[in-house]
């Protein structure tokens, strides 16, 4: 990156990304779980962090959470999505400091649509007191593995092809 | 034209995630049917907005929940419990469908209701029983 503003102008592009894929999202039916979205708007954030950083993708995700929350769902729906957002964003704090060299697209996409699913489950059992924990969890964590997948595998499609374009664009 | 991103795509690493985020998904399924097999007397606790009341789930009745400006009607009929309509626009918690089994949950977030199928001695400390 050459100056900040730089910076600042492609991480609001990611935001915009992101909140267009939370939006698509919100059109899915609830299927084969209630409740399950596919977390494509993680993508944005996973590409974020690799083409400009973990302060980059923190922004998207915290920015994308607040605003697709004020825009398609609810104060509840925002502490269930601020809580998995986070715990993802722990996930990738931890990939660039001790994993990057073990783990590939896949397993990170994977860890955070699995840790995301972990956070959800724990917030709600918090809320609502109900064993979610272990009823709910393992048909996500299931789900989870399939769509992490899926997300990691376009990241790394996507994300060398990104990184020639802000390259070239300086 | 170079394509690097600079990043693997998959590995061992990767394989042994995806195995362990399955392992930790079959323990907690495996520890679920331990702890929560089915009783002979189930009944409903309805948790709204952290207040609980319990419903036998074997007497048939309609409850309907007025909370958070969203109307539900909860439909208990032979043995099982379902979220039968509600105001809601997301309509999540009818697609959870009937839940009978110890343990079983559907949730309408918006309206800060949770019903929870539990067995009759594990129920805790109840607001008040409903009969």
């Amino acid at each position: 990156m050459r100056s900040s503003a730089e910076k600042v102008a492609y991480t609001s592009v990611f935001v915009c990304v992101a909140l267009m894929l939370s939006y698509l999202e919100s059109f899915l039916p609830y299927l084969p779980i209630p409740g399950f979205k596919p977390g494509l708007a993680n993508l944005a954030v996973m590409i974020s962090y690799f083409c400009l950083g973990l302060t980059a993708a923190a922004t998207v995700s915290v920015c994308r959470i607040l605003l697709s929350s004020l825009l398609f769902g609810s104060p509840v729906s925002l502490i269930f999505s601020l809580v998995g957002g986070i715990l993802s964003l722990g996930v990738l704090a931890l990939y660039g400091k001790l994993m990057k060299r073990v783990i590939g697209a896949v397993g990170l996409g994977v860890l955070c649509a699995a840790i995301h699913c972990v956070g959800q489950c724990i917030a709600a059992s918090a809320l609502y007191g109900a064993p979610l924990l272990f009823t709910y969890l393992p048909w996500l964590l299931v789900l989870s593995v399939a769509t992490g997948a899926l997300t990691g595998a376009l990241t790394h499609a996507t994300v060398g092809r990104l990184k020639l374009i802000i390259r070239s664009s300086r | 034209m170079e394509k690097k991103s600079g990043f693997a795509l998959f590995g061992l690493g990767d394989a042994i995630c995806i195995i362990a985020v399955l392992l930790t998904a079959a323990i907690l399924a495996l520890s679920a049917q331990i702890m929560f097999s089915t009783t002979d007397s189930p009944i409903l606790e309805v948790n709204i907005d952290g207040k609980t009341e319990l419903y036998p789930l074997n007497e048939d009745r309609t409850l309907i929940i007025n909370e958070n400006g969203i109307s539900l009607t909860v439909q208990i009929s032979n043995g099982t419990a379902r979220i039968e309509s509600t105001t809601c626009p997301d309509g999540i918690c009818r697609s959870m469908g009937a839940i009978s089994h110890n343990g079983q949950t559907a949730i309408c977030a918006p309206a800060r209701v949770a019903l929870t199928v539990r067995n009759a001695d594990t129920g805790g400390e109840p607001d008040a029983i409903v009969r």
